[in-house]
Parts: structure tokens; sequence; C-alpha cells
């Protein structure tokens, strides 16, 4: 307000000025008188004051009756003044006990003190705490109290309290709680299910890594055994024509897999040529056929080895029936087939050896039967010619008798060498000697325009047999040899000593293992097929013209072989000469002449001697000779009763004759029993033949004397005598 | 011209007076009922008579009673016009609105 009152214009706006404002304090007061205010501002030196008017408070009245909180203001002692509805309904108990009454009894005792140290303490900004009511009839409810100073008139301080109820918030805490604490179970739960699963699966991917170790084992195991059976797997993609081969089929085949094709026609390719339509066919069979595919075939190697394999496979089809695939196995079985066709060879040995050990069986029968008919022939036939003059017909009859006789025994005798049932006197032989000693003889049979070349002087060691038949041997391969080659030719004999060795053996089915001495007889002439080669030994088999040969040579110079536990092998082809090769073992003895007795006188004598024959008429015959000899005779028909005899004139026997098969007692058992009885008497054996090993065996291990029947007269006279002598000769000395 | 003059002044003059801002300030003593129904009546007062041209302050004299202070107020509700000048005190509850558009100079006597 500008005052300026030396202008009436001032002047009059001072007057408006102040007019307006007595209007103000009129209004001021009118409205003050008339209650139009609620509070009056009084200023003055402390600052300003305010005068709130009574009616004015009703609405925080209102505000604090209708709160939810509890409320109320307590001196600084703890007194009441004031509690509102609300704290009243939360204590269950009416105002006016609540109101001028101490606050603690309303705390519950646990929380009294710290309520005590509260609202003592200085409360300007105020605090707050967590306690419970005390409730009738002894409950409790809990709360959250707040306290703030308040300044009243007059400098009084009291507390103002704001009560919250937290029940609801509590029962929610707990329920919380309880959540949270089943929440933790389910935690548990599903952690301890995890843990459950965890495990699950480890001891899956433990079962699953056995699985996998046990899979790649029985594919090691499966890759050993494929090696071990030399077997491979192939394949063959039918649309693009492509083989799958592993390398263990390309090392079988000896293919180099960089110059393979790999297609069908390369593996055809690589078949032996004979072989290869065969297993086309097969294989196209199989398809055609909707058939497992199963053969065997042959491959050729660069060096000309052959070997043998096996396939077999399976074809796969489309659903049009149109084949994809075809897969199998490939089997090196070359050792298998080389086995079978060893144990083909041996079998057909086998088949052989057991062939002609019947055709012997049978050839060494008749033979025997024929022997001694051949016997009495001869003897008689002699008999009845010494009786008669020489020159005269009767005479020359009986002399085409005993010579067609003997000739008759040459035949068996043959027989016999070939059933190996001919009596042997082997003895120490040098078949150097041997060759050399037959030259001569071998030079007259063999014709002009062969010639004989002679490969000896290896020392070859001795063998054990006998002399006679070795020579018949050596001349009936040359015979042989030489009728191989009627046009002229070259005949080698060679000796040599011979290791059989155990891989030799392995190769050859006929051998056996040992140290043997080789007599081979070659010659250059037409040479045999297979089937002819095969059939060489047996007896009657001859490629002779009709009665130029017996069949019986090289049948029995394979049963003196056999007899001396010798080897024989005969190897020709056609055009290229054969070659027949004995083997006979060396004995480790010295080279011993065998004495060669000087030939006795033919005489007879007076001694008395018992004969044992089975055969009656041989046995007469024997007798009848004997006695015209000058000896005594006593017979008997079998070996029981030649013992019968023997016990009953041992003292006056001075030799017996003993034939080796009788019936009831052989020739060895009734020799057995002389000699047990400590009798020396000399005993002669006489055989037709020796039916088996074991009848050679005793007479020549026990250095005994046997004539072989048929025998002629004289060889008995000189046999008898022989042994009588000696028996003589031991008898004087000391 | 003189009398377009003074036309032209005084048209000037009201359009002054009608578009100058208010700056009004009610003081009150909390929620009291009077208070409320001051704040209430100058509120529709303002926005019927004053729309878009004037600013309100209401202070509660328990809160901040030094804004109270150097204005000379002696009883609440009062609502002081500050501007325009000249300076006017309206006590009461305002619910006398003729006495307050008066008191506003928004009306003559």
């Amino acid at each position: 307000m500008t005052r300026n009152p030396s202008s009436s214009q001032g002047l009059h706006r001072e007057i408006r000025e102040l007019r307006a404002r007595l209007e103000e304090a009129e209004h001021t007061l009118h409205a003050i008188r008339c209650g139009e205010v609620d509070a009056l501002i009084v200023s003055g030196p402390g600052g300003q004051r305010v005068f709130t008017l009574q009616h004015a408070e009703r609405t925080y009245r209102l505000l604090v009756e209708n709160m939810n909180e509890g409320a109320a203001i307590l001196t600084r002692d703890g007194g009441t003044m004031y509690c509102n509805r609300s704290l009243a309904a939360l204590l269950r108990k009416p105002m006016e006990q609540i109101i001028g009454n101490s606050f603690l009894p309303l705390i519950s005792l646990p929380d009294r003190p710290a309520f005590d140290r509260l609202i003592r303490e200085d409360l300007a900004t105020g605090k707050a705490l967590e306690l419970n009511l005390a409730v009738d009839p002894e409950g409790t409810v809990p709360v959250l109290l707040s306290a703030i100073s308040l300044e009243m008139e007059d400098k009084i301080t009291a507390v103002c309290l704001i009560l919250t109820d937290m029940s609801a918030a509590k029962r929610q805490e707990e329920e919380l709680r309880r959540a949270q604490a089943g929440l933790e179970v389910r935690v548990r739960e599903r952690t301890a299910d995890l843990v459950k699963t965890k495990e699950d699966l480890e001891a899956e991917l433990k079962a699953r890594r056995h699985a996998e170790r046990s899979l790649r084992e029985s594919e090691a195991n499966l890759r050993e055994a494929q090696r071990i059976a030399k077997m491979s797997m192939w394949s063959l993609d039918r649309k693009d024509n492509r083989m799958q081969w592993p390398p263990e089929i390309f090392e079988l085949f000896e293919i180099d897999p960089k110059r393979f094709e790999a297609t069908y026609e390369a593996f055809l390719e690589s078949i032996h040529p004979e072989d290869r339509d065969m297993v086309h066919r097969a294989y196209t069979l199989s398809v055609s056929q909707y058939r497992p595919l199963e053969i065997e075939y042959r491959l050729r190697m660069k060096d000309g080895r052959i070997k043998w394999v096996k396939a077999i496979g399976r074809n796969e089809f489309d659903t049009q029936g149109e084949p994809v695939r075809s897969v199998g196995i490939v089997q090196d079985i070359t050792e298998r087939k080389q086995r079978e066709e060893e144990q083909k060879t041996l079998e057909e040995q086998l088949r052989q050896s057991q062939k002609m050990e019947a055709v012997g069986h049978l050839a060494g029968g008749v033979a025997h039967d024929f022997n001694n008919l051949l016997q009495v022939i001869l003897m008689n036939a002699d008999s009845l010619q010494s009786e008669l003059m020489p020159g005269t017909l009767a005479w020359s009859e009986c002399e085409e008798i005993s010579s067609a006789g003997r000739r008759a025994a040459d035949l068996t005798r043959q027989l016999l060498a070939f059933s190996r049932r001919q009596v042997i006197h082997p003895v120490y032989l040098d078949l150097n000697d041997l060759v050399q000693g037959v030259l001569k003889m071998l030079r007259r049979l063999i014709e002009e325009n062969i010639q004989l070349c002679v490969v000896s002087g290896h020392k070859t060691g001795n063998v054990f047999a006998d002399k006679g038949q070795m020579e018949q041997v050596l001349l009936n391969l040359c015979i042989n040899a030489r009728d191989a080659m009627p046009k002229g030719g070259r005949i080698t004999i060679e000796i040599r000593p011979e290791i059989l060795d155990r891989s030799f053996c392995s190769l050859n089915a006929w051998a056996k293992e040992g140290a043997y001495a080789l007599l081979s007889v070659a010659d250059t002439g037409a040479g045999m097929d297979a089937s002819t080669l095969a059939q060489v030994f047996e007896p009657f088999f001859t490629t002779k013209g009709l009665g130029k040969g017996t069949g019986l040579g090289l049948s029995s110079v394979y049963g003196i072989v056999k007899q001396h536990h010798g080897l024989i092998h005969a190897s020709s082809k056609p055009g290229e000469g054969s070659v027949f090769q004995v083997y006979l073992p060396i004995v480790e003895v010295a080279n011993e002449k065998s004495p060669n007795p000087s030939q006795p006188a033919l005489t007879g004598g007076k001694e008395t001697i018992l004969i044992s024959e089975d055969d009656t008429a041989l046995l007469h015959i024997q007798a009848a000779f004997l006695r015209k000899a000058g000896y005594t005779v006593l017979t008997a028909a079998d070996g029981l009763e030649a013992l019968q005899i023997y016990e009953r004139n041992r003292n006056r026997i001075d030799l017996v004759v003993l034939d080796v098969m009788m019936p009831n007692l052989g020739g060895k058992e009734v020799m057995d029993q002389i000699r047990a009885t400590g009798s020396e008497v000399p005993i002669l054996f006489t055989s037709g033949y020796s039916q088996s090993g074991i009848h050679t065996d005793f007479v020549i291990h026990e250095q005994l004397h046997l004539i072989q029947k048929p025998y002629e007269r004289e060889v008995l006279l000189q046999k008898i005598r022989q042994l009588l002598d000696r028996r003589t000769v031991q008898k004087n000395q000391p | 011209m003189k009398t377009r003059s003074a036309t032209a002044s005084f048209e000037k003059a009201l359009t002054r007076t009608q578009s100058s801002n208010y700056v009004l300030r009610l003081f009150v003593t909390g929620l009291t009922p009077r208070s409320v129904r001051a704040i209430a009546n100058i509120r529709k007062i303002c926005e019927e008579h004053l729309h878009g041209r004037y600013t309100l302050e209401v202070v509660d004299i328990y809160q901040q009673p030094t804004l109270a202070e150097g204005e000379q107020i002696i009883a609440a509700p009062t609502l002081i016009k500050k501007l325009p000048l000249p300076l006017r005190r309206i006590i009461g509850d305002l619910s006398d609105t003729d006495k307050v558009l008066i008191g506003l100079d928004l009306r003559k006597k």
C-alpha cells in the first residue's frame, strides 16, 4: 500500500483500502461469531498457535474410531488415556475396563518386559514391536505394535499406539510355512526321484556299455572264428554290379585289390577256368529258383597252385521279386580237400589191398590143397620111375608126369608168393651183391635191342630177405620191362639208400617212414594209363597177349615185397615208360654171410622117425619112401596122436617130422609139448603154406627147420640126414 | 475519435481483467468439515469463472505452519487472492458464491 497523504487521489485510495480491510475484519469477526471457521490462528512471540474449535475434531474421531487397527494413547507410565473400538474388540474387553487402567496387563506375560522398555524409550521418530496381547480367556492375539510420542498441551508427553492384528498374517505365514515345508518335502521327493532316475540311467548306461563290450567281444570272436575257419564275407550289389570283398578274400584269392574291378565278371575271371561255367550256372540258378547258394570250386594261383574254396550265400529280392543283393561267405577248404583226396587214395588202396588179400586167400587155399595132391603125384611118379628101366616108354611117361607136376608146383609157388603164404628163408643181404649175381642171367633173358644199365655201388646196408625170392622179384620186374619194350629201349636198374620221412609219407599214401634200400627198375616202354596202373599188381591181370603171360609175375613181386615188410610203388604215364620201386627195410646187422652148409650125400639111415601128417595119402607115401630109405617110421594122423606116440616111444625116436597145419593139435603145439618134457629131439616141419605170419615167424625166429610142400624126395632125405648128423655131432661134443 | 478512444481503453481494461491470471491460496486446518467444504466450493467457483486462468494452492496450517506466517491469517478456512491486486481475504467455507465472486473482483457490488 502506497500512502501519499498529499494527494487527494491517494487519500481516496487509502480510504477505500482501509474500508476494504475493515470490511474484511468485520467479515472475519462475523464468521468467527457465526462459527464459520474451524480454527483460529494466533501469532505470538513463540510463533503461531492454532486453536481448533470443538466440533472440528469430529472427522478425526470418526477416522480413528472406524479404522481396523487398534489405537490407544498412554501416559508415559503406561496408563491408558484412550482406546478406540477396534482395540477393545481385539482385546475382547469393554472400553471402560481399558481406559483409566494400566495397559501392561493387556500384554502377554513373556512380552511385558519388552513393552515396558519400549514405552519408556525416546519415541520421537516412532518404533515398532511384534508381541502378543493377553486375551480372555487365556488366549493371545499377535499384533504389530507401533508407538510414537505425542506432545500434549501443558508439555505433557503421551505415547500413541497403533496395534495391527497379525492373526491373519500369522495364519498366512503358518500356511506359507506349511506350504514351504510341503514344498520342501516335494522337492526332496522330486530330488530323490531324480537321484533314482539318475541311478537308473547310470545302470542302464553301464548295462549298455557292458552290452557294447560284449558285442565288441563277440565281434572279435566272430572275426577270430572266421579267421580260424578261413572264412570271409562277401556281397554283390545287383543294381550296380559291385562286389564287396574284405581284405581276407583278396588275400585268399591272391589278387591285388587295386587291380580288381570288383564286378561279378571280374569275380568269375578269378575262378579256375574249368570251374567258371559251373559257378556261373550255380549262381544263376540260385537266383532264378530263389534258393540259397552252396558251391565248391577251385582257384588257380599265378604260380599254378590250386586252392579249393566253398561259397555259401543267399539272395535278397525286392517286392517285385527282382534280385537286389547277394550275400554270403567264402571259405578256404583246400586243406580239407587235400585230406579228402588223401582219404580217397587211402580208401582206394585199402580196397585194393583187401581185394588182393581176398584173391590171395583164395589162391593160397587152392594152392595148399593142390600142393598136397602134387606131392602125392610127384612122389608116386618118382617111386614108380625108380622101379623102371631108364629109356623105356614107361620110364619116359613117368618123367613126363614128374615134369608136369614140377611145372604145376612152380605155378602154385607163384600163387603162394603173391598170397604171401610161401615160407621164406631170410638172410642178411646186400642188394648190390644180389643184382651182380643175377646180372649174367638177366643179360641172357633180355634181347639185344634193349640196353641194360645198372646204377649200383651205393652202400645201402643190409636187408633181411629171402635171396631166391629177391632174385625172383628182380627177374620178374626185368622180364616185365622187357615185354613192355618189344621195339627195344633201355632198362635201368638202380640200388640206393633212401630215407622216407614224415613229409614224404604225408604226400605219398603208400609210403611208411623208415630207412630203406631201394631197388628200382625203370623202362622206356609204352607206359601205362591210370586204370592199368591201378590193376598192375592184381593176379591174373595181364596186358600181354593170350598165352604169353600168366598174370602172376607182378602179383608175386607184390606178395614177396609185402611179406618182407617192404614197399612197392609203380609209377607210369602213357609214352613215358614205367618205374617200379621196391623199398626193403635196412636192418642194422653186420654183413654176415649166411652159412651155406655143404650138401650132404643123398643117403638114408637106420634111425627111427615119427612122421605126422593129416593127409592120409601123403602120410602113406612119405612113410613108404622113408622106410625104403632104411628108416624105421612111426606114423600119426594128427598132432594129438603124434604126441601120444612120442610119449610112448621117446627113447627110440631120433627125429620128428610134423606138418605145421593139423587138426586137434598143430605142429607148433606138438613141438612145444615135446620140448616141455626136456627132449631135444630134432624136429622138421613140412608145410603146404603158412596160413599167417605167425607160422612163418615162429619157424624163422626159433631157428627151426622147414621144407615147403611139394618137395622133391631128395630134399626130404637131405634135410633129415642133415638134422640127424648135426645131432650126432652135438652129442659127441663134450 | 476521443469517445472511440475511451471505449477502446475500457474494452482493453476489461479484457485485461478477464484475461489476467488469478493466484489464490486457501488456508485450512486438516480435514475439518469447513475446510473440506471450502476446498470443494473454491474448486467449483474457479472452474466456472476462471477456467484456465487460475492457480490454486491449499495450505494445511497443521502441516505447513510457516506458510501461514506473514499472511496475517487469524482464522481457517481463509482464501487469499494474491493476484490480481489488490490482495483480498475471504473467511469461511466459501459457500456464499456471490460474496466470493465480489471478493475476487469478478462481480461488482
